[in-house]
């Protein structure tokens, strides 16, 4: 059951005004029902079992600290070893079992091609498949993350399995996140909702306007994309680029479009969940575009292993010594091995290919050698060159270097494997004109794209988003705007917005882009 | 509550009316056409040419023309790659659907097994994607209940099926849900078609194709009654516009430049998405092996004679299938329908293979299909 399709739509429905008409203390439950069925519509039942497995785990360490918290003062360093036994064993099933579903193959690979670089024929070991619960990616971060709060303090450990289950698998999380924790979501799940109108009709306003940014932009520009990446030979040079701005804008569209459904939808029920995105092409380095890019899957990461990595031993005592022999850039200095291990956490995080690792090692190189280590030199020819910070002409060329850049990074992503996304690169530097290959685009995926209205329908729906996006730059809401306009104009614009998805969208065409990270 | 229910119901039955409604009045693909299908099959039984009204359901025309005449000597079962072969059996009958799988297969010989009219020979046309895991379902939801009849009907011949690791059960086959047999008719055989059909009227993309050919073809052509849009063609005008025979088969397919079909089989093979395999057909499934060795020794022990035919891949597909393990299937697939072959006495003529078939490229009349007599070359040529 894909959320763009009439069945979902459906389920959303009836589970909504169930919700509304049922007693409020049975909430939750109905949630659960559910989510349940969402998963079971969507996924193998039996990996199920390893969905339970998880959740097993977390909840048998997080009710050994509710027990340990309970013992006398005098057992104090005893209930502290036993918590953390607890945690690591959860944390570690947890790990393993991600590990084992999602990466076994990339290690495989590897394995392989050093053998075969080492002269080996055949490969050493045989691929495996093996068929992953629902959206394992998201819900073990927001596993980890509830285990690691309990066992922080920061959290308070829910007694009810079920309420864990319902936690994990909430159904508007299992597409694609957004990664959420307990103490923001928590509460919210299982308390009871009193039906507000203003929230249920801005939660459709919302998941409406994802549908279209979905179908619409993301889809349809798929067919100029899948065509651009496919034939790097015929569309290179400046077309490389192009190729890399319109699948930066296709992902962007794809993923934002997933969380309008996702989080309009939760809305709904009454449950609000924290943004993901925060206007991210308005960004004017690489390191701002990453904290307003997939916000969650940052913070999360900033939050359970760059922070407490620089907090581990090793790193204080390096830092430590490169602050007596640097200074206070010596500090500086000590953060980027910690920095390292996070962007290639979030690159294996996307998937088991070594392709996630060298795109995101691409922005890595961006943050810490132009952002940090030649930040001097870049505040040297400003002085000279006289340019002002905050020159609007000088930001808006800081926003396209930073959406070229961040869709460079993006071309590994897109591509099949990482020879692919060099060779890629490589195409930029063979100059190719423009007419020519523009004809074969026509002739390849015009038609496929759809042509002339569909292409001012993407125009306008992409000014449309941006606008809205320098609104929540400005840290104001958009939906106000709508909501101020008359009656009339505003259902004519609701119309015209449900028949240009419908009549202009491309359906069937994939599920979401992070459904497969 | 009560005002944003109202008007949630109101504005999904506003677009929702807009997107039936056009459905039902273009329907492009003749989904609710039924009335026009039994027209064209009037006709067909007449033994008059009819034009193909491309779109149009062709498992409910099947159904209709075998129950409707006598049963000649030879049914050929199959997909498209049947359907344009002039084929040289005295009393013979051409039963092909477009895209067929498994269960298609068996449905269109249910349907013949449901009436008592089991012929003297089928001649069973397989893709070599046929016993693909994923391709045992059936396409034509309004005969589905046929292909469970002929299963339930089949599972006490052969050898018992083996659900591979991990398989589901393929739709409703298991015997408890055994379908009855009422004068010829499957009962309950179209109640998932229906549902099928009800669901596509308020399809999205179904609505963009009802547009467009609302576009091209305007309203008044829509709403003209199956009598007027059923067209019978002289011979003459058959060999020009694409059309339907009375012997079930199709008039012959325009033939493609060379270079043209080479481009479009590259193409496929560059995305990985070939005919009926998508991205990988690694091994055969064990269970549609199951189903189709069933079919065979419960037809053999009906007294019914089998043979198999097995059209050519196109030359440059099946250079790429030959070599690449992601589709060892195919010719994994043609080694079990010879072993087949030999174990229940069944000649198999032509083969996949295209050098052992004695096919060229310029024998295929488009990238998926031998162009007629190319075909009957192959069929007469190799039998082992």
């Amino acid at each position: 059951m894909v959320i763009t399709s009439l069945q979902f739509l459906i389920f959303t429905a009836v589970s909504l005004l169930i919700y509304w008409k049922l007693p409020k203390r049975f909430q939750w439950m109905l949630l659960l029902a559910d989510s349940l069925v969402f998963y079971f519509v969507n996924c193998r039942a039996y990996t199920f079992l390893y969905l339970i497995g998880a959740v097993g785990a977390v909840y048998a360490a997080t009710c050994i600290f509710v027990r340990t918290r309970a013992e006398g003062a005098g057992e104090e360093e005893r209930s502290q070893r036993a918590r953390k036994v607890a945690l690591v064993l959860a944390l570690l099933f947890n790990l393993a079992l991600l590990a084992i579903l999602k990466y076994s193959n990339l290690g495989i690979h590897t394995v392989n091609t050093i053998a075969q670089l080492g002269g080996g024929g055949r490969p050493l070991l045989r691929e495996v498949h093996f068929p992953a619960p629902l959206a394992i990616s998201f819900y073990t971060l927001s596993l980890l993350s509830y285990l690691i709060d309990c066992y922080w303090g920061s959290a308070e450990p829910e007694r009810n399995p079920l309420k864990v289950l319902l936690f994990t698998m909430y159904f508007p999380l299992m597409v694609s996140g957004p990664i959420s924790r307990y103490r923001e979501i928590g509460g919210q799940l299982f308390e009871e909702h009193r039906f507000d109108y203003d929230r249920v009709a801005s939660g459709l306003r919302r998941a409406g306007w994802g549908f279209a940014k979905k179908c619409v932009v993301a889809d349809r520009l798929s067919y100029l994309n899948d065509q651009l990446f496919l034939f790097p030979d015929i569309y290179s040079g400046i077309w490389v680029l192009g190729a890399a701005v319109l699948y930066s804008v296709q992902l962007y569209f794809d993923f934002s479009g997933c969380m309008d459904i996702v989080l309009g939808i939760s809305e709904c029920f009454g449950i609000r969940l924290s943004e993901n995105f925060k206007a991210p092409f308005f960004s004017v380095s690489i390191q701002e575009i990453w904290q307003r890019w997939h916000v969650a899957l940052g913070s999360w990461l900033n939050d359970y292993l760059l922070y407490p990595l620089m907090k581990t031993k090793p790193m204080a005592r390096l830092s430590e010594r490169l602050r007596k022999k640097y200074g206070k850039r010596g500090r500086h200095l000590a953060t980027y091995p910690a920095l390292l291990v996070l962007w290639s956490a979030m690159g294996l995080w996307h998937g088991d290919s070594w392709k996630y690792i060298l795109g995101e090692g691409w922005w890595f190189f961006f943050v810490i050698v132009c952002g940090q280590l030649l930040a001097p030199v870049f505040a040297t020819w400003k002085k000279k060159l006289h340019i002002r910070e905050t020159h609007p002409v000088w930001i808006a060329f800081q926003r396209c270097r930073t959406v070229l850049l961040f869709g460079i990074g993006m071309i590994f992503f897109r591509a099949d494997s990482y020879p692919a996304a060099l060779h890629m690169l490589g195409r930029l530097f063979v100059p190719t004109g423009i007419v020519s290959p523009l004809r074969i685009l026509y002739y390849a995926a015009w038609e496929d794209f759809g042509g002339w209205p569909v292409l001012a329908a993407v125009v306008i729906l992409f000014v449309l988003q941006m606008m809205a996006d320098a609104k929540v730059y400005r840290r104001e809401s958009a939906q106000t705007k709508v909501k101020a306009l008359h009656p009339v104009l505003r259902w004519s614009l609701y119309l015209a917005l449900i028949f240009t998805t419908i009549f202009l969208g491309a359906y069937g065409r994939s599920s979401f882009i992070y459904f497969g990270f | 509550m009560r005002k944003m229910i109202l008007k949630v119901s109101l504005l999904s039955l506003f677009v929702l009316g807009v997107v039936g409604g056009i459905n039902f009045i273009a329907d492009p693909a003749n989904l609710f056409g039924e009335a026009l299908v039994r027209e064209m099959t009037t006709h067909l039984l007449q033994g008059e040419i009819v034009q193909s009204p491309g779109d149009y359901d062709e498992g409910l025309l099947q159904k209709e023309m075998l129950t409707g005449q006598e049963p000649p000597e030879t049914v050929i079962v199959g997909s498209s790659s049947i359907l344009y072969v002039p084929w040289e059996y005295p009393s013979c009958y051409v039963a092909g659907v477009s895209g067929a799988f498994l269960r298609d297969y068996l449905a269109v010989i249910g349907i013949l097994d449901a009436s008592d009219r089991l012929p003297k020979r089928i001649v069973l046309g397989i893709d070599p994607w046929i016993l693909k895991r994923d391709n045992g379902i059936g396409r034509h939801t309004s005969i589905a209940g046929y292909a469970d009849y002929e299963i339930a009907q089949s599972e006490d011949y052969g050898p018992k099926p083996e659900r591979a690791e991990g398989s589901q059960p393929h739709g409703s086959e298991a015997s408890h849900r055994k379908p009855k047999r009422d004068g010829g008719r499957i009962a309950g055989e179209s109640a998932q078609s229906r549902l099928d059909r009800v669901w596509e009227l308020f399809s999205f993309a179904y609505f963009q194709s009802s547009i467009r050919f609302l576009q091209q073809n305007g309203l008044a052509e829509c709403l003209k009654s199956p009598q007027e849009r059923t067209r019978v063609m002289t011979e003459e005008e058959a060999r020009r516009i694409p059309s339907l025979l009375p012997g079930g088969g199709h008039t012959a397919l325009p033939h493609y430049d060379m270079a043209q079909n080479d481009g479009t089989a590259l193409s496929a093979i560059d995305d990985k998405n070939l005919p009926g395999m998508g991205d990988e057909f690694r091994k055969v499934d064990e269970r549609n092996r199951s189903l189709l060795e069933q079919e065979l020794a419960y037809l053999k022990a009906r007294g019914t004679e089998v043979e198999i035919y097995l059209p050519t891949l196109y030359p440059v597909l099946y250079e790429y299938v030959k070599g690449s393990e992601d589709y060892a299937g195919v010719t994994q697939t043609e080694a079990l329908l010879r072993e087949l072959g030999k174990t229940y006495g069944i000649p198999v003529h032509g083969s996949f293979d295209p050098e052992r078939s004695g096919t060229q490229s310029g024998d295929f009349a488009d990238w998926l299909h031998v162009d007629g007599d190319a075909a009957i070359r192959e069929y007469q040529k190799l039998v082992e």
